[in-house]
């Protein structure tokens, strides 16, 4: 008799812990974050006029500078490429050219023409986030261009895969 | 006869063993959920910058609702799922609810972690308990994709 109580006691110890066992319940939420593709470029404003009005004699004249914009990038991607293209052709015998200084990491293609084709300006460019990378414009027109009227064009740089 | 009673005790008490309580257990429900798109409107000022390193939901961003006879305590984990190393999770309790019990604890925001940890204690049933959440260590060094974690809210009673 007395080893039966002890095991309905122990039992009964078993079947609380069994009951505290029990006493939880439990319910879920999902926490969803989407991380898109960020691809960005923004260049600073609009380069000076260049203006090609000067020659040393016996030379072709001097080719029009202008340094004073740069470009700011941020990208979360990898192996990415600016690229650069005009939105019409140049005067004859003249020619335009950019060279943009490259972020940490990527390739400058250094003074790139600029014609209606995209053309590749840096490359390698892989999770960055840099501002005031210079841009450096060329502007040059041969004496068989004669006088050119002032006249503009829009350069369109683009961040974009390989 | 003593073998048959000794027998009956035994089984009395197996049964007992495998029979829960279900009076001494308390239930909770959780509603809502959170999903952010990070996306370049997400950078802090544009091209050049980083995104921002912490979002937050809605203060309101899940409801839980206790239904409990006496006191109870609710933790709070997450599972590992496609969550970032470089992301960490935090939650809130911003509302008391409304019902006949209480509710303390867990208004300050606490990591919430793969090991279970206290979140809040309260006494009978509650609604619209609001639970809030922020996620920190966002930057452009977290590749893009989906990261998504199962948090669970398991109540005890005490």
């Amino acid at each position: 008799m007395k080893a039966h109580r002890i095991l309905l006691t122990t039992g009964l110890l078993v079947l609380a812990t069994f009951g505290m066992t029990f006493a939880a319940n439990t319910d879920n939420q999902t926490v969803t974050l989407q991380v898109s593709a960020i691809n960005e470029i923004a260049v600073s404003g609009d380069p000076g006029a260049l203006i090609v009005n000067t020659a040393t004699a016996g030379a072709e004249p001097d080719t029009a500078t202008d340094n004073s914009t740069d470009y700011d990038i941020t990208t979360n991607e990898s192996n990415k490429r600016i690229t650069g293209v005009l939105d019409s052709a140049v005067p004859a015998n003249t020619e335009l050219y950019v060279f943009l200084v490259a972020p940490t990491g990527g390739t400058s293609a250094g003074d790139v023409q600029l014609t209606t084709s995209a053309a590749d300006l840096v490359t390698g460019i892989s999770t960055l986030a840099e501002t005031n990378r210079t841009i450096t414009y060329k502007f040059y027109a041969g004496i068989a261009a004669g006088i050119v009227a002032s006249t503009t064009r829009t350069v369109t740089l683009t961040l974009t895969d390989p | 006869m003593k073998t048959s009673r000794k027998m009956r005790l035994w089984v009395a008490a197996l049964v007992c063993l495998f029979t829960p309580f279900p009076a001494l257990a308390g239930d909770i429900y959780a509603t809502g959920g959170w999903t952010r798109t990070i996306d370049a409107s997400d950078l802090t000022a544009g091209a050049g910058s980083d995104l921002a390193a912490s979002y937050e939901s809605a203060s309101d961003a899940t409801d839980l609702e206790t239904s409990v006879a006496g006191n109870y305590r609710v933790d709070v984990r997450r599972n590992v799922g496609s969550w970032d190393g470089a992301l960490s999770l935090y939650v809130k309790r911003t509302s008391d609810g409304t019902g006949s019990g209480s509710v303390s604890g867990g208004t300050a925001y606490q990591e919430v972690t793969i090991t279970s940890q206290e979140f809040f204690t309260g006494s009978l049933s509650r609604t619209d308990v609001h639970v809030q959440y922020q996620v920190d260590g966002l930057s452009i060094d977290v590749d893009p994709d989906t990261y998504a974690t199962m948090v669970s809210y398991t109540i005890t009673d005490l």
